[in-house]
């Protein structure tokens, strides 16, 4: 018995120090591949470098969302513009975000869908870049929620740039003139992925539209409207509907309800599904909710600069903004999940011609010339 | 070593390997009791999803799209009547998921809860000069970016239902007329009864109240009734208030407890 007393106890503590041998593991997940190259560094935050830039807040604009982690500083703010412009970004040296938000159409482009570096097409329309320190979430179906997430999603997108941080940052550090940069924005001339998204996060925020000749004649004591944009602006703000029989109605644009808001951003920064189609062939918000109800549910984009982001909707079916006022007239094409909003879908609008030039007066007003020939957002 | 001391020491160890390395062993425990309030809308006591279809009182294919409101002065009620404030606004979106809200509360016992339907005027627009929406970070119930506030038609709206339904049967998949009730100008703000509901909540525990929105009720408040055959849209006309009152009684009497 006592031979057998002691092989109980031995195994006993051997069993114990396995037990805290094992139990100790960080969780259950496969160990890591081995590293197939030198690891992508990771850069440490260092508080208090650079110049702190002086944010132009609008008077008459919300909070901006500035976030605590991401000061901006006027060198990051140079770095940031130096990247947003840079080839390198994209694996043949071909596009770099500007490509696709270029300042002449508001930072978007002229195309349905953007052109990547193979010259593939996205299946999306390029959003304008237009005051996104008061943007809420970020892509035609909201997938993130701040810009320094947004930025590496254009970098990784097979048609869009098709890289890899540790290429960029490779890259990048092979590039005399980003080490200054770098040290003089975060402290040290260390590069990695946030630092690179931090920096172009920066620079897209101070891309500020607050001063169209809407803004002049509401906000700056500029010069009035004109009777044409006038009254464009009071069917924008008006009811649709014949109120003989429509209680409510007063023979408007409807425009209001998701492009209203304080008259500020000209958008609701919510997601609304505007009658484009019945059948779907892009689920939209879908995608990222998984929510049945949010199939072919778009964000509404801010109407700022929309003279110059031609064409519209987020496959760019329309041309011409008098094709997006005769979509509304029509009060688009029903289905499950049409927004409420779109309260005309079988008699529509029934806007006249001069209702059409009037609209398209105001939202011409909406265009800021200072914002898109800002010499600060051209490539440097 | 006798058996004894061997298995003293198998457990020791034993213990120290099922507890050394609990990885949540840097997170202090939560002490502070919390009260979470979640907001469910329902039909005939069935609880109604967004988009779902169900039929009304009055017979009509219905379903909801969106729903969202402004509570304000929120209070706990305490024993002797008087009120601990929660929070002097907050929002409730029901399709963007933003169903509950939750506060930090002192352990006690308490009476019941109460609050407020809407915006308080000194804090709405058309009633206060100094407003400026940039007063308000993005994450503030009263930011421009939840989408509830309308510049030149009386500020926010206090209680936003839309959805579709069908009023002239039709064979078609989709229901083809769309409403929007939206109350929301200060006379339509709504101080609602006290939810008489006493209830203990101690050291870290995390309180639940459920409130319901009763859509019989929101449609149908005794004589107030909303058919959405007439009255489908409110935007804050002043030439439909009696629309408008409809909704805001209405909307206030529909809240509930369902604990």
């Amino acid at each position: 018995m006592k031979f057998r007393s002691i092989n109980i106890v031995h195994f006993l503590w051997l069993a114990a120090l396995v037990l805290i041998f094992f139990s100790c593991g960080k969780d259950d997940d496969p160990a890591p591949a081995p590293p197939t190259g030198p690891p992508v560094p990771v850069c440490d935050i260092i508080p208090g470098s650079g110049t702190a830039y002086e944010f132009p807040q609008p008077y008459f604009f919300p909070k901006p969302i500035l976030p605590d982690y991401n000061p901006m500083t006027e060198e990051g703010v140079a770095l940031g513009r130096k990247l947003f412009w840079d080839d390198q970004l994209s694996r043949n040296n071909a596009v770099s975000c500007g490509s696709c938000h270029a300042p002449e159409h508001a930072f978007a482009d002229n195309l349905p869908g953007s052109v990547g570096l193979y010259d593939d097409i996205t299946p999306r329309n390029s959003m304008a870049l237009v005051n996104m320190a008061w943007n809420t979430s970020f892509f035609w179906d909201g997938r993130v929620t701040s810009l320094e997430k947004q930025i590496s999603i254009p970098i990784h997108d097979d048609i869009e740039m098709d890289m890899d941080w540790k290429t960029v940052v490779t890259r990048l550090s092979a590039d005399g003139e980003y080490e200054g940069m770098f040290a003089s924005a975060f402290g040290d001339d260390c590069i990695d992925s946030v630092r690179v998204s931090y920096a172009i996060a920066q620079f897209i925020r101070t891309m500020i539209s607050a001063n169209s000749r809407f803004d002049q004649a509401m906000y700056w004591g500029g010069a009035p409207l004109s009777p044409s944009e006038q009254r464009g602006l009071e069917l924008f703000l008006a009811e649709g509907g014949d109120p003989s029989y429509y209680p409510g109605g007063q023979q408007g644009g409807d425009c209001f309800h998701c492009h209203g808001g304080a008259l500020v951003q000209f958008t609701d920064h919510l997601f609304h599904n505007n009658g484009l189609d019945t059948v779907f062939t892009d689920i939209g918000r879908e995608g990222v909710t998984g929510l049945p109800y949010d199939r072919g549910v778009f964000k509404t984009p801010t109407l700022r600069n929309i003279a110059l982001t031609a064409p519209y909707m987020h496959d760019g079916r329309f041309e011409t903004l008098r094709e997006v006022l005769e979509h509304y007239n029509t009060g688009g094409h029903l289905s499950a999940t049409i927004d409420p909003f779109m309260k005309f879908p079988i008699v529509g609008l029934q806007l006249t011609e001069q209702d059409f030039d009037d609209l398209e007066a105001f939202l011409n007003t909406l265009t800021d010339e200072e914002f898109v020939t800002n010499p600060d957002f051209t490539k440097p | 070593m006798t058996m004894k001391k061997a298995l003293f020491g198998f457990l020791l160890i034993g213990l120290i390997g099922f507890t050394a390395c609990d990885p949540d062993d840097d997170q202090p425990l939560n002490q502070t009791p919390r009260l979470s309030l979640v907001f469910t809308p329902y039909f005939n006591d069935a609880e109604v999803q967004i988009a779902e279809r169900f039929i009304n009182d009055d017979g009509y294919p219905i379903d909801i799209h969106n729903l969202a409101f402004y509570m304000s002065n929120m209070e706990l009620i305490q024993e002797d009547g008087t009120g601990l404030p929660l929070s002097d606004i907050e929002i409730i979106d029901l399709r963007n998921m933003h169903r509950t809200v939750t506060f930090d509360v002192p352990s006690g016992e308490y009476a019941g809860i109460r609050f407020d339907l809407g915006v308080p005027a000194e804090l709405n627009s058309p009633a206060n000069p100094e407003f400026s929406i940039g007063a308000f970070d993005a994450d503030h119930p009263l930011s421009e970016s939840n989408g509830m506030f309308w510049d030149w038609q009386g500020g926010y709206r206090f209680f936003s239902i839309d959805g579709h339904c069908d009023t002239i049967p039709n064979t078609g998949n989709f229901l083809p007329l769309s409403f929007g009730l939206h109350s929301g100008l200060d006379s339509l703000y709504r101080v609602l009864p006290d939810f008489d509901y006493p209830f203990q909540i101690t050291h870290s525990d995390t309180k639940v109240i459920s409130f319901g929105i009763n859509l019989n009720t929101f449609f149908r408040n005794g004589d107030s009734h909303i058919d959405l055959k007439y009255e489908r849209q409110f935007h804050g006309s002043p030439n439909m208030l009696d629309l408008g009152s409809k909704i805001a009684n209405n909307s206030a009497a529909s809240f509930e407890i369902r604990n």
